[in-house]
């Protein structure tokens, strides 16, 4: 049985049929949940959240076709509203505290990189990060973040495009802070 | 790191790492979210905007139709305004038009029994008749909690179909039987509604007619009528009741499966168990033709779904309903085969599986568990408030008997354990929790007063905080 077929009788009420589709998609919404959230008891909550959401909301749907995208959408607003319910600060830490010690020294250069990243990641808002891990890690086009997001293309462009600089200025922030410890040390 | 090229490729590695599997726990809060939480009939859903329409095709949030409706009825009541203020034209006497004689209609009179869906009590069937034959289709749809309308029969139409009225009125849990008739002719609809003994609160009732052309539901007005306490009814109210056929499905495990056929097509010939298997071989309830008048019906179950109901409709749709039983359980194959006296075209056939539908006659729960001395038990939960997201029983050997014969402890914030005394021999018992949650009562079922008492222990899990303080507890009388 297609997907189409899974959410049209799930739209009926068959709760089976809401089981496949879940299955289905639990993964692909948790990745997404988890990466704008960077917590996993945060990105459980919302997870949970945005399947109920869609089980509520789900013969609202006209076109099942259109159930991956709106899906997107549905986890990403409830990993936002997680975001500011919980005042948007990670409480999992961002890397394993042996990181360090864990990788070669000719890989200290991009852990340096991914450290700032985390950090830079943590500072920018939770919608921003969402139009980043969208873009990055779903791999949707401007056009589908357009779509996911309900807003037009030159909308998502332009957020995309803010929250790149934001991240870039967090980074350096980031980066001239540490210049500014070290000399202090 | 300020290239944006580094920059977009660093992330993208950055937000490759990180895990890609979902906890378990979520999904089946989530699932067990959906199970206790039915869709409700949404009467005005084609109001709603589709939750992907493009922002620029609403307005105020409303879907284009509705805007387009709205002008044109603000245009309409400009031209009524308009031609209104005009003075009356003076036509001149002279002879009056011909009135050709209307051919009368030569439809047959409208007769079928379909199934009253519930929120209390047992589906039960109701006769629906016109006198002209302009009524082609009537359907009942699930009420939601309560009641909507006012004393009497609440009569509307349908937004999306201009040829139906929803037609509402109260009934009462007990009923077990009814009538609607409906009488083009005055306009008038009669529904025939059972009494019931005692203290009852009435419940939404919903039939949708479809009629052969469009109706205006102003033109139409409906009484209900009480014709009497239930049970109390003709031999011939007894032709009302569809053909309710018990059958003993083939089971792997030790415990009893059965499945009660509702047949509403007076078309089945026949039933008989399929083979027990122990890997489902499908995913959804599926039919399929073993010959033209044999239908094979199969669905996957696990070993606590132990109570089935079939409902083949009037159309041989066939709706499979059972309770929610414990999350995780060895899956099982369950199937049956239908004899029918004509032939059926199984692709054709519209199937569906429930599990915990309200006013499906099922309990909402089921699970199976063995008492203090052994004995296997299976207890249905009745929970009206669909709060209840998971059940267990658990190990009753080394419990020590409550001392008033039930105690409720407090296992978590959301986690209640029931434990009570009752005779070994009991019927299966049933809990029923009302739509507060506060109201539990349970029936332990009919037994040898003689039969000694054993101890069983149970655990409900809620979708959120519960205290045992807030728990009115009582056992009853099975049937109370």
């Amino acid at each position: 049985m297609d997907q189409r077929e899974l959410v049209r009788r799930a739209a009926k009420g068959e709760h089976e049929a809401f089981d496949a589709l879940v299955r289905l998609a639990s993964n692909r919404l948790y990745g997404i949940a988890y990466r704008i959230l960077r917590d996993q008891y945060r990105a459980e909550d919302a997870l949970q959240q945005a399947l109920i959401n869609i089980w509520n909301e789900l013969p609202r749907l006209r076109d099942p076709d259109r159930f991956d995208a709106w899906t997107y959408r549905v986890i990403v607003r409830a990993a936002t509203a997680e975001a500011r319910r919980a005042g948007a600060t990670p409480t999992t830490p961002l890397l394993p505290a042996d990181a360090d010690a864990s990788r070669a020294p000719d890989d200290y250069g991009a852990v340096a990189d991914r450290d700032q990243l985390e950090r830079g990641f943590s500072r920018i808002s939770a919608e921003q990060r969402a139009v980043l891990v969208l873009q990055h890690y779903a791999g949707l086009s401007q056009a589908e973040i357009a779509d996911v997001l309900g807003v037009p293309l030159g909308t998502a462009g332009s957020r995309i495009h803010y929250a790149v600089r934001a991240l870039r200025a967090a980074i350096e922030a980031d980066a001239r802070l540490g210049t500014g410890r070290e000399s202090m040390a | 790191m300020t290239n944006l090229i580094d920059l977009d490729r660093a992330l993208a590695d950055f937000l490759e790492d990180g895990p890609n599997t979902a906890p378990e726990a979520p999904v089946v809060a989530a699932l067990a979210h959906a199970r206790t939480s039915p869709r409700r009939p949404d009467l005005i859903g084609w109001l709603r905007p589709d939750v992907m329409a493009p922002p620029s095709w609403r307005v105020f949030g409303l879907r284009p139709s509705l805007v387009l409706a709205g002008i044109a009825l603000v245009v309409a009541s400009l031209g009524v305004a308009v031609i209104g203020s005009r003075q009356p034209t003076v036509v001149p006497p002279g002879p009056s038009p011909t009135t050709l004689p209307s051919i009368a209609p030569t439809n047959a009179p409208f007769a079928r029994q379909i199934t009253m869906l519930v929120t209390a009590g047992q589906p039960y069937p109701i006769d629906v008749t016109d006198t002209t034959g302009d009524l082609v289709n009537a359907v009942s749809t699930q009420p939601g909690e309560g009641r909507s309308v006012g004393d009497g029969v609440h009569i509307t139409s349908d937004p999306a179909d201009r040829s139906a009225l929803i037609v509402m009125w109260g009934g009462v849990p007990c009923e077990s039987s009814g009538a609607l008739r409906v009488d083009e002719r005055t306009s008038t609809m009669t529904v025939e509604s059972q009494a019931c003994a005692g203290d009852t609160f009435p419940l939404d009732r919903i039939v949708r007619l479809t009629f052969r052309s469009e109706v205006s539901a102003a033109a139409w007005s409906g009484t209900v009528r009480v014709v009497g306490q239930p049970g109390a009814s003709s031999p011939a109210d007894s032709s009302l009741v569809p053909d309710t056929t018990h059958l003993e499905l083939a089971s792997t495990a030790d415990s009893t499966v059965s499945i009660d056929i509702v047949d509403q097509s007076g078309h089945l010939a026949g039933a008989v168990s399929g083979p027990a298997t122990a890997s489902p071989s499908v995913e959804f309830v599926s039919a399929s033709n073993v010959d033209p008048t044999t239908v094979r019906l199969v669905w996957p179950g696990s070993i606590c779904d132990t109570v089935h109901r079939l409902t083949i409709a009037a159309d041989f749709g066939l709706t499979v309903d059972r309770p929610n039983c414990q999350l995780g359980l060895d899956a099982r194959e369950r199937s049956v085969i239908l004899t029918f006296d004509r032939a059926v075209d199984a692709n054709a056939l519209d199937t569906a599986l429930f599990s915990g539908r309200p006013g499906s006659g099922m309990p909402t729960w089921s699970l199976t568990g063995r008492d203090s001395v052994g004995g296997r038990y299976d207890l249905g939960i009745d929970d009206a408030s669909a709060s209840v997201i998971n059940v267990a029983a658990l190990d009753s050997s080394a419990v020590a008997g409550p001392s008033d014969r039930f105690r409720l402890d407090q296992a978590g914030q959301a986690v209640i354990e029931l434990v009570w005394i009752g005779p070994g021999c009991a019927t299966p018992p049933r809990l029923s929790i009302d739509a507060t949650g506060s109201r539990w009562r349970l029936a332990a079922g009919t037994c040898d007063p003689a039969a000694p008492d054993v101890v069983r222990r149970i655990s409900l899990k809620f979708d959120g905080s519960r205290s045992i303080d807030t728990i009115d507890f009582q056992q009853v009388a099975a049937g109370a």
